[in-house]
């Protein structure tokens, strides 16, 4: 939403990541699930990150933050945090950043809070590890953030258990937990994918809110590109562990390049259309992250691919949009692209006439 | 085996001289470590002198002493408890014996001050000390000697011991409060032996009327006895207390101990740990296996008597193919008695060839338990074979040119099944040998009832060698037999009722010797080994063997496992 | 409300059944005469004997059908009347028998019951957060072994160690002891009987908490900047205590069948060796009430795991 940062040379960004590469060990080799991923993200700034099932954005988000496992799991190239190194540490040192810097909301709040204890407890448990409150200013500060986001009868709720709750409230009560402390740094998993339809805005709409109040930055994960158009600064396609087309949320949405983007957006759900029809599936399968198909990632599911697509792997080009990048031969609006698109749009209109 | 076994043997009876328990070995194993069941024994021919420790030092008062038992008892009610070694260790605590043997094997005066036979044995005046009190304040007079006889009489368990000797009136008539006549059946010489164990350990009358209408009170045994009951918890530990009134005391010497714990430890290994670690000061033990390591320990003193009981194969004369002579005595020539020794005995104890040892004036040196004969068996199972002898049923007593017989133990116990197959090994060239394992009441029951071949079993252990005469005598048989072979032999009463009669110590000794061979001829036991029992001490304990008899006499260190305690203490 | 008036009359019944078959089998399969009369039981062609056996039979109630005998002890049974052992006097009571030695039992379980809970909780975390590793399989033979053993083995091995070598631990029980002596002479026969089940629980526990430690939440609490310990012992314990306590409340069998061993090896006079020398000796009385005493405590702690449920997750609570 803030697009209106000054000069975004000037400020150093919060976190960043450079040639980020996670890799696990399984049976059948290494499965590249994230494979050279560099971003920044500026303070005050939110990035939200896209793409299919399987893209690798989950374990992107948990790797910056370094929350993997380190048995079976590779990660190589730098992740820092404020200009520090945080890639290579052990997650007893991360342990000072986690909750108090870094904080997570995940997809999925039925699980995602321990449904053997009270809400409040979960919520203060990090006031007072990190900032060392007693159990009485934790719950009044608890009771605060409960207000901010918007909790009903919070003092009520501090003592309820989260099957008490609605999903909705839940959610809530998960970003109060990440923002108990707080942070500078908030990842949203997917916050709101689990959530029924009408509250997805709300939760949204809060969060925004509360990053800019707290001029947080945020990584705002999902497969929904509707979900980003609002509440992102900023936007990175990814697609088989790499990212594919990165722009300043307006300038993407203007200016599609990857024909993967545009598949993405065609199938973006309209609130106002029934639920089944919410996916207009991209055909064909994501790919074999153990065997990444050559060249273009893509190119085995792109109508507009060309043998040069299965054959190199398009480097990440500027667009001729500032901050604009993206990895395709023949991207949106080439006279290939335009091409192919007459081809396919005859061959449809002759299926119908058939059919 | 061990741990079981407690409230299974009950009581069957007393005799005329001893209150006999059922000896059952546990299966058969003679020294193996079957517990909780024997009699009164003879004090004369201890084998291994108990050690007597030298005077260390004047006695002094105090202390409490903790003694390891083998089986802990149902009761401690003369006139209806199983008092087997344990037990009577135990009551000799709290009562007193009316009569008691002398370390020379003589029975002489106690709790009684007296006893005078007419002149053909046939009547006994008995005079009580004066002034004696039970432990609850009531005053010994003859009416608690008569009300416990009677109650004795009554039991349907004791009693059935005690009936077969005494008319069914009059056997007992009182004079004063302080002398009685106890009338038996027939003249007894040694009739005052009877009056050495169980039947001739007073108890207060006020308690056995409240046993009456309580009979849980027999936990709390009241009699007039150096120590009187405290506290107890079945099968774990019983405390008695020194009575420091005790009538004793003025004519035997001063009580040492404050208070005597009793722990019945049936696990022999644990109960020698307890020893070793100082969680006992004495205990006793009839497992071998245990010897060895108690005279390793130069901090502990071992003395061992196997001059009680005999462990012996029985066979029931009754029942063919054993109303035989020839087939019991081949089962003799059969028996492997020496590998059974070697095999089972740990390198101890000894062998015997009847109920005596060789160091007891009784002893009759011709007679020879005959064993290891093979050869002998098979010729003798040949000749009874020949017969063809049938059963009444019409089956056939033998099979391929062997008898068919039974063996029967208590089991389920991996001893006794050992002992069994080896058993079955000497035996099978002249037997077919069928095992039949019982439970231990089924197993006395059909030894009771006359249900059975051949047994192991465990027996005279009397102080008196006249005493063992309920085993023998045609009288006891019947449907529950005491005399468990069911051997009758007019011969055999007949010496029973001599040796029981006036005689010069020669004499005696010359009949019980034709006792002795008379029993052998039956072929009906065949004798195995002499039974030990140990009694083990630590260095604390003195004063064991310094007990002496009212008149003076010496009285022994202990007897056949049981101890003694009214001149015990602890350094 | 209703649920837990169901759950008693099915206990109830339960119960019932119980003591039916109980009482069925020990009459069909044994008899008491011998322990009452000796040999005398047996000896049914002598007139006098013939007399002490109906005597006894009358006293005994042994001469009415097995549905009577059944009723006249289930209406005693019901109003706290035990009956008496089938011994020559009838005494003690089997009431007496009972309030003398279960309270020895009970605290031999209850302890062993706690050193099994003690032992496994840490035991499964330590592992269950350590899974895979070196320690995670040594620990897995151990608890293997543990649940193999025999628990006589056990008693033999923890008694030669503790008391005989080491010298630690006393060798057995003693029933007059002050309370505190008692209460340390039941360490060993308590660890015989509660090692083994601690293994079971700890196999059991660290599965669960190892499911649990890979739920969302649990991540959560990662993120939170808590340690490890903390998270194991606050998030990842209680919700992984589920089968836990199901199978806490169905060992209790288990330690009263072990307590008849340890109390043996440990010469601790409770109720599962006088269960052995009862059904030894057909002392029916005795084996029923003992029988009937653990079926409900049985059925009670089960009742108590119901409950217990409902601590642990507020989910169960109505
Ligand atoms: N621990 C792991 N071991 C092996 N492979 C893994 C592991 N975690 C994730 N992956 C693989 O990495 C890839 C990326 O997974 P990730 O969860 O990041 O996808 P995503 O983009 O978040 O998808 P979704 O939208 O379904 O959440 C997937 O193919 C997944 O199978
Ligand atoms: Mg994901």
């Amino acid at each position: 939403m803030s697009s209106a940062a000054p000069d975004r040379n000037e400020v150093e960004p919060l976190i960043e990541t450079v040639e980020l590469r996670t890799h696990f060990r399984t049976p059948r080799g290494i499965a590249r699930a994230v494979d050279g991923v560099t971003l920044q993200i500026r303070r005050g700034q939110s990035l939200g990150v896209v793409g299919e099932s399987g893209s690798g954005k989950t374990v992107l988000s948990r790797s910056i933050m370094g929350l993997l496992p380190r048995n079976g799991v590779i990660r190589e190239g730098s992740v820092r945090y404020g200009g520090e190194e945080i890639g290579n540490r052990t997650p007893k040192q991360m342990r000072s950043i986690w909750g108090r810097e870094m904080a997570m909301v995940f997809q999925d709040p039925m699980t995602s809070l321990n449904p053997v204890m009270k809400v409040g407890k979960q919520v203060t448990e990090s006031l007072r590890l990190h900032l060392g409150m007693s159990s009485s200013e934790a719950m009044a500060v608890a009771e605060k953030i409960f207000r901010d986001v918007r909790i009903p009868e919070p003092t009520r709720r501090l003592n309820q258990y989260p099957h008490e709750l609605s999903g909705g409230m839940r959610q809530r009560v998960m970003i109060a937990i990440a923002l108990a402390c707080g942070p500078n740094m908030l990842f949203a998993d997917e916050p709101t994918t689990a959530l029924d339809v009408t509250v997805q805005a709300q939760i949204l709409d809060l969060l925004s809110e509360q990053i800019r109040d707290r001029n947080m930055s945020m990584l705002l994960v999902t497969h929904n590109l509707g979900v980003v158009a609002g509440y992102t600064d900023e936007i990175a396609v990814m697609y088989g562990g790499k990212v594919v087309e990165r722009a300043p949320t307006k300038v993407l949405f203007s200016n599609v390049k990857m024909p993967y983007t545009e598949a993405l957006l065609q199938s973006i759900p309209r609130m106002n259309q029934p639920s089944h029809s919410r996916l207009a599936m991209i055909p064909g399968r994501p790919p074999d992250l153990v065997n990444p198909p050559t060249g273009c990632r893509f190119a085995p599911r792109c109508a507009y691919a060309r043998d040069v697509c299965v054959r190199e792997e398009p480097p990440l080009v500027q667009a001729e949009t500032p901050d604009h990048t993206f990895a395709c031969h023949f991207p949106v609006g080439s006279a290939e692209y335009h091409e192919r698109r007459v081809e396919l749009n005859r061959a449809s209109t002759t299926t119908a006439e058939v059919l | 085996m061990k741990t079981y076994k407690r409230r299974s043997g009950r009581v069957l009876g007393a005799t005329l001289a001893s209150l006999m328990v059922f000896a059952v070995a546990c299966g058969g194993g003679d020294d193996g470590g079957s517990s909780g069941e024997t009699d009164t024994t003879e004090g004369s021919g201890t084998s291994e002198a108990p050690s007597t420790e030298a005077p260390e030092g004047e006695p002094v008062v105090g202390g409490t002493l903790r003694v390891g038992l083998e089986a802990d008892v149902d009761g401690l009610n003369p006139t209806a408890s199983a008092l087997a070694i344990s037990g009577l260790t135990m009551a000799q605590a709290v009562f007193d014996p009316l009569f008691t043997f002398t370390a020379d094997g003589d029975v002489v005066p106690y709790l009684a001050e007296s006893i005078t036979p007419n002149a053909d044995f046939t009547e006994w005046t008995l005079k009580l000390r004066e002034g004696v009190t039970f432990h609850d304040g009531t005053p010994l007079t003859v009416d608690a000697v008569i009300k416990q006889f009677e109650i004795t009489r009554n039991d349907p368990l004791v009693g059935l011991a005690v009936r077969p000797y005494y008319p069914e009136t009059d056997a007992v008539a009182k004079i004063d409060d302080l002398t009685m006549v106890f009338k038996p059946l027939e003249p007894s010489q040694f009739f005052p032996s009877a009056l050495t164990a169980q039947l001739g350990y007073i108890a207060s009358p006020t308690w056995l009327d409240a046993l009456a209408a309580d009979p849980t009170l027999e936990q709390q045994p009241v009699g007039t006895g150096p120590f009187k009951f405290d506290s107890r918890t079945e099968d774990s530990v019983t405390k008695f207390v020194r009575n420091d009134d005790w009538w004793g005391t003025s004519v035997m010497g001063p009580v040492y101990l404050d208070a005597i714990e009793f722990y019945p430890v049936p696990d022999a290994d644990t109960r020698t740990e307890l020893l070793l670690n100082g969680d006992l000061d004495i205990l006793h033990t009839t497992d071998t296996n245990q010897f060895e390591t108690y005279r390793d320990d130069s901090s502990l003193t071992l003395s061992i008597d196997d001059s009680g009981e005999e462990y012996f194969l029985m066979i029931n004369t009754a029942k063919a193919p054993f109303d035989d002579v020839r087939v019991r005595k081949a089962l003799a020539l059969a028996t492997d008695r020496q590998g059974y020794f070697d095999l089972f005995n740990a390198g101890e104890g000894r062998l015997a060839d009847q109920m005596f040892i060789p160091e007891s004036p009784y002893y009759n040196p011709d007679v020879v338990q005959e064993g290891n004969d093979p050869e002998g068996a098979a010729a003798l199972v040949a000749e009874y074979c020949g017969e063809d002898p049938t059963a009444e049923d019409g089956t056939a007593l033998c099979t391929d040119g062997k008898v068919n017989m039974e063996y029967q133990w208590s089991g389920p116990s991996v001893l006794a099944t050992r002992i069994a197959d080896f058993y079955n090994e000497s035996w099978s060239g002249s037997f077919n040998v069928t095992f039949d394992e019982k439970n231990q009441q089924d197993h006395i029951q059909e030894t009771a009832l006359g249900i059975y071949n051949v047994v192991g079993w465990r027996q005279f252990g009397a102080e008196n060698p006249g005493d063992d005469r309920v085993w023998l005598e045609c009288r006891n048989i019947g449907g529950i037999s005491l005399n468990w072979p069911r051997y009758c032999s007019e011969e055999r009463d007949a010496l029973i009722k001599e040796i029981a009669n006036p005689a010069s110590p020669d004499e005696r000794a010359g009949l019980l010797q034709q006792l002795v061979q008379n029993i052998h001829d039956s072929y009906a036991y065949i004798f195995m080994t002499h039974s030990s029992w140990a009694v083990v001490n630590s260095s604390a304990v003195h004063g064991m063997c310094d007990r002496v008899s009212p008149g003076g006499d010496a009285l022994p260190c202990s007897t056949n496992g049981r101890m003694f305690f009214s001149s015990i203490w602890l350094s | 409300m209703r649920y837990y008036v169901q759950r008693v009359a099915l206990a109830i019944l339960l119960l019932l059944a119980v003591s039916m078959l109980t009482f069925g089998a020990l009459n069909v399969l044994g008899d008491p005469l011998f322990n009452i009369l000796g040999p005398v039981a047996g000896d049914v062609n002598n007139p006098d004997s013939i007399k002490m056996i109906e005597v006894a039979k009358r006293e005994f109630s042994l001469d009415r059908p097995l549905p009577v005998r059944y009723a006249i002890w289930l209406s005693d049974f019901v109003r706290g009347d035990f009956g008496v052992t089938f011994s020559s006097t009838g005494q003690p009571p089997v009431s007496g028998v009972i309030s003398e030695r279960l309270p020895r039992t009970v605290t031999l379980v209850a302890m062993a019951q706690f050193f099994a809970i003690f032992v496994s909780i840490p035991w499964a975390l330590i592992t269950a957060s350590r899974a895979g590793k070196v320690s995670d399989r040594i620990s897995t033979l151990n608890a293997f072994f543990l649940v193999a053993m025999p628990n006589f083995a056990l008693a033999v091995i923890l008694k030669y160690v503790f008391s005989i070598k080491l010298g630690w631990m006393p060798l057995t029980y003693v029933a007059d002891d002050p309370l505190r002596s008692r209460l340390f002479q039941m360490i060993l026969p308590a660890l015989t009987i509660g090692l083994p089940v601690a293994a079971v629980y700890q196999r059991l526990l660290r599965t669960d908490i190892i499911t649990t430690l890979q739920q969302d939440f649990i991540l959560l609490a990662r993120t939170k900047g808590l340690s490890r310990p903390r998270i194991l012992l606050l998030h990842a314990l209680r919700p992984s205590l589920f089968s836990f306590i199901t199978v806490v409340g169905l060992n209790t069998g288990a330690l009263i069948g072990g307590s008849i061993v340890s109390e043996t090896v440990f010469r601790i006079p409770g109720i599962g060796s006088t269960l052995v020398e009862s059904v030894l000796r057909n002392d029916f009385p005795v084996v029923l009430a003992i029988v009937m005493i653990v079926a409900s405590s049985f059925v009670v702690i089960n009742l108590l795991v119901d409950f217990a449920y409902t601590l642990i997750d507020p989910r169960v609570r109505r």
